[in-house]
């Protein structure tokens, strides 16, 4: 048995506050480059030369207003804050490395199945195959109103949902297969469509059954990791249900 | 993998346990999910150097912050309870449960009341000494099979990363029997990162993870109404709640 080795795995936030709640106030911590994407790259070169296998951003759908029905506390004295996107940081901090894992925590209580697994599999292709997810349910009520929604729906529903959404978008992950691309400029022949197909997802809770496809894998995509991760994907079978009343032609090939 | 926040060791021997034996018994290698809990350290040229910065930087925490980050975790108005208002009426769906649990142990352990662990939230948890004296506790916890590695959370930024990377890289290239194939040891490597930690989601949500989820965990295949799959997920819910964990899925 080989020897194991120590992960280690960095939590970041895109702003200047994490857990420690005065660590903001330190003489060691830098403001003036919060909103610089120089911050983040500089970051993420440094963890990649100390070896850390990845990072991650702890993530809030909103600012907190909780205490006294208010921001004030929060925000006059420096709570933990998301202040940027982190699917639009990583890809910085991407192409500022080459081997450090790059996670997102994104909610599964709002966004559709569909605009994840686009993003994510968008960011995983562009890091080639660096992306990782931290998968969340939403526990604040002014996320949800900030996706739209009056309230948090219970947590026994979040977490329906949440599974749900990942069953979702690993079925749109599979939706091409691996050669579905021929790139044939004589023949005139771009994709092969029999190689890709509808998800088919039909999930228990009505808001997430969909059927769609997404194209999960950049043309030629000759590297051995992404091939041998590709095979190695959990397949999804789902038996035939509504949306294949409107979808009547496939049931997923190589799936 | 699994990010927890468990600070002790035992909590975190306990936990890790738990979870590798139930991944054996589903016929799974332990090793494909590495289960890494969160850790923050101070490190001072001295150890005495280090206790001076870890209380500098314990003086620069706001009580009422504090107060507001609990707050915000609890997803409740700490400021309206009062006899006779409860938190859960206070929260209604709001709230990390996993936080709520860590403050209620506190509140057990160290004999506190609930005002007092909302000030005090976050205070005296990192790992405090020399570069040698936290690596050397590191390695402690994680040899005696507590842990895969850890999330490393940052007091300061990039102060402490800055710190924590230089002694790591000193450490690691150290002629030292200690630090042999334990940190990624040589450097001129190209670090694999997340790749070796491959665990994907639709394998482990299969995991048996909670004391009363006895039954199996939902398939990605499992055809089952969702009515009938609940009750498996409220006891799997009840657990994650009490032990502050979520995966992390690696996409491939």
């Amino acid at each position: 048995m080989t020897k194991r080795q120590m992960h280690l795995i960095a939590y970041l936030k895109t702003g200047p506050t994490a857990q420690h709640t005065g660590g903001w106030r330190h003489p060691e911590s830098t403001l003036d480059d919060i909103l610089e994407p120089s911050r983040y790259e500089y970051i993420a070169r440094l963890l990649e030369s100390a070896k850390f296998d990845g990072c991650f951003f702890a993530d809030l759908f909103g600012l907190y207003d909780i205490h006294e029905g208010s921001y004030d506390a929060y925000l006059r004295r420096g709570g933990q804050i998301s202040f940027l996107d982190p699917t639009v940081v990583l890809p910085v901090m991407a192409a500022a490395t080459r081997h450090l894992g790059l996670g997102a925590t994104l909610s599964t209580s709002f966004h559709s199945a569909y605009h994840l697994a686009r993003w994510l599999a968008s960011l995983d292709v562009m890091s080639k195959g660096r992306v990782a997810w931290n998968v969340v349910t939403s526990a604040t009520d002014l996320e949800a109103q900030n996706a739209g929604l009056d309230e948090l729906p219970p947590r026994e529903l979040r977490y329906d949902r949440a599974d749900e959404v990942l069953e979702a978008c690993f079925a749109l992950w599979n939706g091409w297969e691996e050669n579905a691309f021929v790139l044939d400029k004589k023949g005139g022949v771009l994709a092969d469509p029999s190689k890709v197909h509808y998800a088919n997802y039909q999930g228990p809770l009505d808001q997430d059954a969909r059927a769609a496809l997404h194209p999960a894998q950049p043309a030629g995509s000759s590297r051995d990791h992404a091939g041998r991760q590709l095979r190695s994907r959990p397949r999804i079978r789902r038996p035939l249900g509504r949306g294949d009343l409107h979808h009547p032609a496939r049931q997923g090939g190589d799936g | 993998m699994i990010f927890t926040i468990q600070r002790g060791k035992e909590e975190m021997a306990e936990f890790y346990t738990d979870i590798k034996t139930r991944m054996q018994a589903r016929g799974r290698k332990p090793e494909e999910c590495a289960i890494l809990p969160n850790v923050s350290v101070v490190l001072g040229e001295t150890e005495s150097i280090a206790r001076e910065r870890a209380d500098y930087l314990d003086s620069l925490i706001d009580p009422e912050l504090n107060r507001a980050a609990t707050s915000s975790n609890l997803g409740a108005d700490i400021t309206k309870l009062k006899e006779g208002v409860t938190l859960a009426a206070l929260q209604g769906n709001q709230g990390m449960k996993g936080s709520e649990d860590v403050l209620k142990q506190h509140m057990k352990a160290q004999g506190l009341t609930f005002a007092q662990v909302a000030e005090n939230r976050g205070r005296k948890r990192e790992l405090v000494g020399t570069p040698e004296m936290v690596a050397d506790r590191l390695q402690e916890i994680f040899e005696s099979g507590a842990c895969d590695g850890f999330v490393v959370s940052p007091i300061n930024h990039p102060g402490m990363f800055e710190q924590f990377c230089r002694s790591r890289r000193a450490r690691a290239s150290a002629p030292r029997p200690v630090s042999q194939g334990l940190y990624r040891p040589d450097i001129a490597r190209e670090s694999e990162g997340l790749r070796e930690m491959d665990c994907r989601y639709g394998d482990f949500r299969r995991l048996d993870r909670g004391p009363q989820a006895r039954a199996e965990r939902p398939s990605l295949h499992d055809k089952r109404p969702m009515v009938e799959r609940r009750s498996l997920h409220a006891a799997l819910r009840a657990l994650v709640g009490t032990t502050g964990t979520f995966s992390i899925h690696h996409m491939r």
